[in-house]
């Protein structure tokens, strides 16, 4: 990839080009000069443009490369995306439906469905938004599909979920956890989905919004009023 | 993710009450068992032939149902206002659907009406009887149909996101796309004719994209 590093891009905007110049009178010189300098800076801009030049590591490019390869007919690059955001999907999964081995499943789906809309991944555009959208949706149609097994699901996966006790833990601790755990699967999902990707997936505000399909003061309000929900049922279990 | 001694107090980060669950290890995922789908290139090239085969069958179509009379004579720039603009909203509509889904829409359906505002400050003396309208309506919705389906199945599993406002503007694109073609065949150019019988067939299209595609075109 062609790098211009900004310090000689100023310089180069300046410099007339070489052997460009006719061998016609020293008036049609002066009446070209600010016409081979507009020439030059619109020739540079283009090349900028057409090159886009990374000057800090984003901190998701190798995985918006290999998803970027992947799109564009990379087979080979699926090894490096599936390493990259299986864990990560699976995760944001598991926040989302309260079980390890429901998210196992849906990350498989997920993935068939990455393949499925590879052809359709922009270049260049960031590939955990995108991947996490489409595992959102994996879920949203689970949870439609079995809207009346939900609840009793999660009830009796809780011992699957619940975490182990263990002689350092602090039962009261384990029951906060619980109590976390129960509030959160009980939220609407657009509060739970808002909440979980910016507090426990660490997304920015621009992100969760992307992923979610909505703005970001809409992505704010949800995840703040699922953080007031959950704190209060705190408290609640405090006073007790 | 490391454990708090203690209850969190109410101004403290929540605990994540998965992060035991965190770190265990994840199945693998087996690619050769997808079926094949098409790169990037692919999908683009499907895109392009779609346009052009959509454009075939408006022109198929139109010239099945043959132009109006009194084209020759019509001035360039009200073939501009009343073909070009919806085309160049459904361009613009069609471009800016991966993104501000809700501007182009807007913009789309705001330049098709203020094309036809335009087109019917032009005192033509034409006038056919009301009958006629439904026709027009029948025609465009037909015209529709076509590019609606060609676009839904280009843009399959397209959407991981807003899928039916981007579905909404495939829709309002085609509707778009019926109505000029449809101004080479109708010469009634009574603004309300345009407006109802031209104009809220691009509504029904959109309407109709937003419910019935949408589940068609999500990723």
């Amino acid at each position: 990839m062609l790098r211009v590093p900004s310090d000689e891009r100023s310089a180069h905007a300046f410099q007339p080009r070489r052997g460009c110049r006719s061998a016609s009178s020293a008036q049609s010189t002066k009446a070209r000069s600010p016409r081979f300098f507009a020439l030059c800076s619109l020739e540079l801009a283009s090349l900028v443009a057409l090159l886009p030049v990374r000057e800090s590591e984003h901190p998701h490019e190798e995985l918006d490369r290999a998803l970027d390869g992947y799109a564009a007919g990379v087979d080979a690059a699926f090894a490096v995306v599936h390493r990259l955001l299986a864990r990560r999907l699976r995760n944001f999964l598991l926040h989302l439906s309260g079980s390890r081995a429901l998210a196992d499943d849906l990350m498989q789906e997920t993935f068939f469905r990455i393949h499925r809309a590879r052809g359709s991944f922009k270049a260049g555009s960031p590939a955990l938004p995108w991947a996490l959208a489409i595992a959102r949706n994996v879920y949203i149609d689970h949870a439609r599909k079995h809207r009346h097994e939900a609840k009793a699901t999660q009830e009796s996966l809780a011992e699957h979920i619940s975490p182990a006790p263990s002689p350092e833990r602090d039962v009261e601790l384990q029951r906060a956890l619980e109590l976390v755990r129960r509030t959160l699967l009980e939220l609407p999902l657009a509060q739970r989905e808002a909440f979980v990707l910016l507090r426990f997936e660490q997304l920015s505000t621009a992100e969760a919004a992307s992923v979610l399909g909505v703005s970001e003061a809409a992505v704010k309000l949800r995840a703040f009023r699922a953080a007031e929900v959950i704190r209060a049922a705190l408290r609640e279990s405090e006073q007790r | 993710m490391s454990h708090p001694a203690s209850v969190p107090a109410t101004s403290e980060p929540i605990p994540n009450p998965f992060s035991s669950e965190l770190d265990a290890p994840v199945p693998a995922v087996d690619p050769a068992r997808f079926p094949p789908s098409p790169a990037r290139h692919r999908v683009l090239h499907r895109r392009l032939a779609a346009i052009a085969l959509i454009a075939l069958c408006e022109l198929g179509l139109l010239a099945l149902l043959g132009t109006r009379a009194d084209l020759a004579g019509v001035p360039g720039s009200y073939l501009l206002l009343s073909a070009g603009v919806p085309l160049f909203a459904a361009a613009l509509a069609l471009a800016a659907g991966e993104r501000r889904a809700t501007l182009a829409l807007v913009l789309l359906l705001g330049a098709y009406f203020a094309g036809q505002l335009g087109a019917g400050a032009i005192d033509w003396p034409q006038r056919f009887a009301a009958w006629r309208w439904l026709r027009c309506s029948g025609l465009s919705a037909l015209l529709a149909s076509a590019p609606l389906v060609i676009m839904v199945v280009v843009f399959r599993h397209a959407f991981p996101t807003q899928s039916r406002r981007r579905s909404a503007l495939l829709g309002a694109v085609c509707g778009a796309l019926a109505a000029s073609t449809l101004r080479l065949h109708c010469p009634n150019d009574l603004l309300l004719h345009v407006l109802i019988a031209h104009g809220g067939p691009v509504l029904l299209t959109t309407a109709l994209a937003a419910i019935v595609a949408a589940p068609f075109t999500r990723a």
